[in-house]
């Protein structure tokens, strides 16, 4: 009777105390406006593995601060996974907050920058969720970020962007509507973070449990890298060359899919700290390099941030990525790498508005 | 297989139900030894063949020493073992160090010679060390040897200790194996209580700490002198924690099954001088090292010099032993300079000639002294080349400047451990409160099993010791 009191305490002592070092899970709610699930309106997310802070939601799962005000300005779409998403970070150090705050200070009142991003998304998930954001928030362009080492978000994955035998994309749903209603009931009933603990515990013996083997050894693990020798841009492609012709089959749906201006933002890992040297070049400068050369060619904007990041590390000795209970220069983008690439859209769209007036274009759409 | 791996629970609730479902002692002890020789051969199992061949050797040389009293035969007998045991040793681990050393030397005159790739059979160091105990006791008239072939293997081979110790003495688990393990709840409760304070050590402590670890001494010299300091720190706790997490996690899996395997760790950090540290830390190595090498070598017996030498011998060896590298010798090196200027300074300043006040000074000096020099030498331990050990000192040392990384669960855990280690001082805590009629004992120790569940480090992580 005792040790079975004993395991009750325990388990309301960790079920009390561990919400605080737990992200915790997230809560959806169906938009048929957007024909998707959206993290719930008024959902606070608290992240704690990497990175400490919270991220509150707003309507159709914007986050407040970085939301929409769309009925006084055009808006900005800025497109990506979980750098976008930036739970990483306080709302008011994600990046459309930061370019909201630039904006105004370069007079650019009119323009207001949402963000629209959710961990695991890639370019398959952004063409077919394009139309429905425009009939919502009447964008005058998109932003793409590609912040994932070897432009992953933009490559055939094997799964939502098929490469062989013809490049395709392929739709998918990423939230589980069982798991979602779940989550969401249980948070209703006040029990979401109390039952967070066991939840996480039943995780890691599921995931123990599926790679549990009890064969005799050697045991050879499979390592992901073994399964794309040569070229570590993209899953699923046979020839380096396929690759550049899934970007294109990619920027031309996404051409298709937008009626408005795309850019596409590239973050590379730069600078990153190996054998105890900050490296301020990586292997996939080249690969860069040429989906811009991609980009020019198919008339999508394209910004590289190599230098602004080299030349921000050189100047200040701080990481753009990274965080004390992570690892420094690697990671996701933290406080610094927000506002700098906050300033890297800024600066373009000062250029895209200006171009836009010499040429006699509006920029207020809606 | 890890005792962190959920094969091992499974395993382990195995070979513990088929210990109560099976009456006699002699069939448990087959069931003992098939589970032992499935738990090494899971790994893999062509190397199941050198502890069947250690084990063979040493059976028969044993039974052979026992029929003879000829002194030349004996040494002939003990030689045999002791070449089969170590040549096995010194080919699987030392092999292509001593290869890739000697080119260092002679590559400059043209000699150039290939290394082999070889795979280091895990455990190889322990279960070498313990068969040799064995037959050196036998051949030193200390123990009879075992008649029992199935019983002789078992205690080479006995799964809990297997391969990352502790060493354990023939003396110690052959008269165990030959009388009936009792399985009781008392026995369990004690087991489960070991196991469970191991596995929070090594699951939560040391691989979150891990992470930090390795990544400072990946990119030694990169970060500043504080974060330096912080790596080094942690990286004490942390091979505490992994290896004494593994000892009681073994000691605590024995015990369940109804047998007693000798205590590792006695609060080394608590330690107010070196030879009080070798008291501590991995206590079934040091009393080995002291027994069959110091001893044999003259001890102190021999005068001052030899005994300083005699001593630098055995560490540098038992450096060694750790692992085939340059840092490990000169890990082994720096305790052993450490050991003999305290030694020195004893002579020097007898503790009976000094008044009270003076007397209570070194204990508090002493401990900063040692945990000085214990966390220096850490460094050799962990770098992977002796120019990173060096890096990581000219950061420490030097105060360099370079990134700043304070990472919140070390310097957290780093308190934590800090103050448990106050505590324990103070008689304030111990194992004893943990007692079977308690409340607060299935708190606390379900406490750990949640928070290990609840907060997993990913990816795999084999205990540090295993390498050895």
């Amino acid at each position: 009777m005792r040790w079975v009191l004993g395991w009750v305490i325990a388990s309301i002592l960790v079920a009390l105390i561990s919400p605080c070092f737990l992200s915790s899970l997230r809560v959806y709610e169906w938009s048929s406006e957007l024909d998707d699930y959206v993290l719930k309106e008024g959902y606070v997310h608290r992240k704690r593995d990497e990175g400490w802070a919270t991220t509150s939601y707003g309507p159709y799962g914007f986050a407040t601060l970085a939301g929409i005000d769309a009925a006084s300005a055009s808006t900005v779409v800025i497109w990506g996974d979980s750098y976008v998403e930036a739970h990483q970070v306080s709302d008011e150090q994600k990046t459309a907050y930061q370019v909201n705050e630039a904006l105004l200070e370069r007079g650019l009142s009119h323009l207001r920058a949402v963000t629209v991003g959710r961990a695991h998304w890639s370019v398959s998930d952004y063409y077919f969720k394009i139309p429905a954001y425009e009939r919502l928030l009447h964008p005058v362009c998109h932003f793409i970020i590609l912040a994932e080492y070897g432009l992953k978000d933009l490559c055939p994955d094997g799964e939502t962007f098929i490469s062989e035998p013809v490049p395709r994309f392929v739709r998918r749903r990423l939230v589980n509507p069982h798991k979602s209603k779940v989550i969401t009931d249980l948070y209703e009933w006040g029990l979401g973070d109390m039952l967070l603990a066991p939840w996480k515990a039943v995780r890691t013996v599921m995931v123990d449990g599926r790679n549990m083997h009890f064969s005799l050894g050697p045991y050879r693990r499979v390592d992901k890298t073994t399964l794309d020798p040569g070229c570590n841009v993209a899953f699923g492609v046979s020839e380096p060359n396929s690759v550049v012709e899934s970007w294109s089959y990619a920027l031309d749906m996404l051409k298709t899919s937008a009626s408005k201006p795309i850019v596409l933002v590239l973050i590379p890992e730069v600078p990153h700290l190996e054998q105890g040297v900050v490296r301020c070049v990586d292997s996939q400068s080249e690969w860069r390099a040429r989906l811009a050369e991609l980009c020019r060619a198919k008339q999508v904007g394209c910004i590289d941030m190599t230098t602004t990041l080299v030349d921000d590390y050189r100047k200040t000795g701080r990481f753009s990525r990274g965080f004390h209970n992570g690892r420094p220069g690697s990671g996701h983008l933290n406080a610094r790498g927000h506002w700098l690439l906050s300033r890297a859209i800024c600066d373009y769209l000062n250029q895209y508005t200006h171009s836009l007036r010499k040429t006699g274009h509006a920029v207020h759409t809606n | 297989m890890l005792f962190t791996q959920i094969e091992f629970f499974i395993f382990f609730g195995v070979v513990l139900a088929s210990l109560l479902i099976v009456r006699s002692n002699r069939i448990r002890k087959r069931v003992l030894l098939l589970a032992s020789y499935y738990f090494y051969a899971y790994w893999d199992w062509r190397f199941l063949s050198l502890i069947l061949i250690s084990t063979l050797v040493d059976y028969v040389v044993a039974l052979a020493l026992a029929r003879t009293n000829r002194p030349n035969r004996r040494k002939v007998l003990l030689l045999t073992s002791l070449a089969c045991n170590l040549g096995i040793l010194g080919f699987f681990k030392y092999f292509n160090f001593f290869v890739e050393s000697m080119e260092a030397v002679l590559g400059s005159f043209g000699f150039h010679y290939g290394t082999l790739h070889i795979i280091l059979p895990i455990g190889i160091s322990f279960y070498t060390f313990q068969t040799l105990s064995y037959t050196i006791d036998v051949y030193r008239g200390r123990l009879d040897p075992c008649r029992n072939l199935f019983d002789f293997a078992l205690f080479v081979a006995f799964f809990p200790q297997l391969v990352a110790g502790p060493i354990v003495r023939a003396s110690e688990l052959l008269p165990q194996l030959r009388s009936e393990a009792r399985l009781s709840w008392y026995g369990t409760f004690l087991g489960f209580r070991q196991f469970t304070i191991g596995l929070f050590k090594k699951a939560f402590v040391a691989d979150h700490i891990a992470v930090f670890v390795d990544h400072v001494f990946e990119n030694a010299g990169a970060f500043d002198g504080v974060s330096t300091w912080l790596a080094v720190l942690a990286y004490g706790v942390q091979i505490y924690c992994d290896f004494s997490g593994y000892s009681d996690m073994a000691i605590g899996a024995g015990r369940i099954m109804g047998y007693h395997l000798p205590t590792n760790f006695r609060s080394p950090y608590l330690a107010t001088s070196m030879t009080d540290f070798w008291h501590r830390w991995h206590i079934s190595l040091s009393t080995w090292l002291r027994d069959y090498l110091y001893i044999p070598l003259g001890g102190n017996r021999k005068g001052p010099v030899r005994t300083y030498v005699n001593i630098f011998i055995t560490m540098v060896l038992g450096g060694l032993w750790h692992g085939a590298s340059w840092t490990f010798v000169l890990w082994g090196a720096l305790h052993g300079a450490a050991l003999i200027v305290e030694k020195g300074l004893r002579q020097r300043f007898r503790p009976e000639t000094q008044s009270a006040a003076v007397r209570r000074v070194p204990g508090i000096l002493g401990w900063f002294i040692t945990m000085l020099i214990v966390f220096t030498a850490w460094v050799f331990f962990r770098a992977a080349s002796l120019p990173e050990a060096l890096l990581i000192i000219r950061q420490m040392y030097g105060f360099s400047g370079g990134i700043a990384w304070y990472y919140p669960f070390v310097l957290l855990t780093l308190l934590l451990v800090g103050a448990g280690h106050v505590l324990v001082s103070m008689s304030a805590i111990n194992l004893r409160r943990l007692a079977y009629d308690r409340l607060v004992t299935p708190v606390v120790l379900f406490s750990m099993w949640w928070l290990i569940l609840v907060f997993p480090v990913e990816g795999f992580h084999p205990f540090v010791y295993f390498q050895f």
